[in-house]
């Protein structure tokens, strides 16, 4: 796994809800906040502050891009878009995820077992 | 009281660093209006709050070496950035709780709306009809009657109330309530069902489904709402329980729906639906005009690339029924939306007109109601459009573009983000149903 990839691991929640939501399409700020709490089952909102303060971040990392910058004129919103190095780390992250999945479900097992 | 709000959420929004609002002031603003009714103030307020603060604390752990906007004004002065104090941090922190504190009591003390609005002075229309007939005109001043309100089964239209920010707008999108008298059901029944054995659940915004026997998804139909967002209020069991209602059409009248065309007939029904309504659930309601986000479907950069086509000749009702397909092509007024095999979709039309094309667009992207700022009346042909759903990661249609993708490239068409006022049904009473 390439260092650049680990050093984005682990990703919050909120980091990987956006990435997950950005890897159906281009979508706008609200379009994330949705996709997002539809992929959770409404189980996990966004509000927008966290949503930039995240998508600032993934900017800055080069996870996310701008698909198409605002305009005014139209009432065109920014969109946003997952990058080659974003999707290398959600997959990354989704393999991390995975292998905790099956640790855990290892020792509950084993718990019930010894109880 | 959403203007409160919104000015608060802008306060706070203000108070953000130069560097993040200058990124980010615009899509938050965009965001919270949208999210408002889905989130709720609260989630938002303190959401945004606590952004306030993170970004903060950021931007004092990790100081940006180049200048920045200045905090007070971001786009009025700039000063040279030379690292924040822990008194001016502190005077910072003091002053942002300030306003908060200030805010949230503004809030508390914003007058209450009450919960239903039985002032008849606030009504606009000598009658119910009246308003009804032109639901977008402001009546005069001098009409306004100030007798109590009751809808009645054989008029089950209702008022029309506006606020003075929307007194003078025409709505873009409006319910069905023509004048009355409006027909009834010779008989009824209703019969709740479980509402688990109710087919496919309505999507609505995260975290809220609606069954599609409902009773707000009744009321949707018989007043032809075609967005959720225009049936507003009402208890919780609206959208949960779940009623399979049946009625006897009166022989006379079902003599006369023989005769009519097909629209036709779907408004009396609508009719006779909205008349139980009012009789056996005992609604009561009234109209606005509200503001609300919206996609407007307005023509892309480079022009509409639509050729207007001879319109199809009105049907009456009588005349011999349409021939469907003959040698491969649609009868006029016909929209056919195809399903291949790689999961994208191909549209064909003949000679429609832009509201069916808002039909079938509005059916794919349902989150807001779509307006039609195109300025198109005629009629026009779509040849082999196609589109592929953007939840679709299939890797055979990534290179057919989204819906709206396709509308920009193959018909010169962009749906763009606003708001509009649209009429809305405001449910202001209703009763579980009488028994049969």
């Amino acid at each position: 796994m390439p260092s650049d990839v680990q050093d984005h691991l682990p990703l919050s929640p909120a980091t990987l809800h956006v990435l997950l939501a950005l890897t159906g399409g281009e979508l706008h700020g609200y379009g994330i906040m949705l996709e997002a709490a539809r992929q959770s089952g409404g189980q996990y909102k966004i509000g927008p502050g966290t949503l930039y303060d995240n998508l600032k971040k993934l900017l800055t990392a080069g996870l996310v891009e701008e698909a198409q910058p605002e305009d005014p004129e139209t009432g065109a919103r920014r969109m946003f878009r997952i990058t080659t190095l974003g999707l290398a780390v959600l997959s990354a992250e989704t393999d991390r995820l995975t292998d905790v999945l099956r640790h855990a479900r290892r020792s509950i097992r084993l718990a019930e077992r010894r109880s | 009281m959403h203007t409160l709000r919104r000015g608060i959420y802008h306060l706070l929004l203000r108070l953000h660093p130069g560097s993040f609002r200058a990124e980010f002031e615009r899509d938050m603003a965009l965001d919270f209006e949208d999210a408002t009714n889905t989130l709720g103030f609260t989630h938002l307020f303190l959401d945004a709050a606590v952004s306030l603060a993170r970004q903060w604390i950021a931007l004092a752990a990790y100081p940006a070496p180049a200048p920045r906007p200045s905090f007070l004004a971001g786009s009025y002065v700039a000063v040279r950035y030379a690292g924040f104090t822990p008194v001016q941090l502190g005077l910072g922190f003091i002053a942002s709780s300030m306003q908060l504190l200030l805010c949230m009591w503004a809030l508390n003390a914003a007058p209450k709306r009450p919960a239903k609005l039985s002032n008849a002075s606030q009504f606009f229309g000598a009658t119910p009809a009246a308003s009804n007939a032109t639901p977008g005109t402001p009546s005069p001043a001098g009409e306004s009657s100030g007798f109590p309100f009751e809808p009645s089964t054989s008029n089950a239209a209702f008022a029309s109330i506006r606020s003075p920010q929307t007194d003078q707008l025409k709505p873009e999108l409006l319910l069905f309530h023509p004048p009355g008298p409006y027909p009834s059901y010779e008989v009824a029944t209703i019969n709740p069902i479980d509402p688990e054995t109710a087919s496919t659940l309505v999507r609505l915004p995260p975290g809220v489904s609606l069954s599609p026997l409902s009773i707000r998804r009744y009321i949707m139909n018989a007043y032809r709402a075609i967005y959720p967002a225009q049936v507003i209020g009402g208890p919780d069991w609206l959208n949960k329980d779940a009623y399979r209602i049946s009625g006897k059409i009166p022989d006379d009248l079902a003599a006369a729906l023989q005769k009519m065309s097909r629209e036709q007939r779907a408004d009396r029904i609508r009719m006779m639906q909205q008349s139980l309504l009012v009789a056996r659930f005992h609604l009561q309601a009234h109209f606005e005009t509200r503001i609300l986000p919206v996609y407007a479907l307005v023509p892309a950069k480079g022009g509409m690339k639509i050729t207007p086509v001879v319109a199809p000749p009105e049907t009456k009702p009588g005349d011999p029924p349409v021939p469907s397909h003959s040698a491969g092509s649609l009868p006029p007024g016909t929209m056919m939306s195809t399903p291949k095999s790689d999961g994208s979709w191909v549209i064909n039309a003949h000679a429609i007109k832009m509201p069916l094309l808002i039909r079938v667009v509005a059916g794919n992207i349902s989150d807001r109601p779509i307006v039609d700022r195109t300025g198109f009346t005629g009629s026009f042909d779509i040849n082999n459009l196609a589109w592929a759903p953007l939840t679709d990661t299939a890797a055979n249609t990534a290179d057919t573009p989204s819906l709206v993708g396709a509308l920009k490239e193959g018909l010169g068409l962009a749906i763009v983000p606003t708001k509009a006022p649209i009429e809305v049904l405001v449910i202001d009473s209703i009763d579980r149903p009488t028994a049969n």
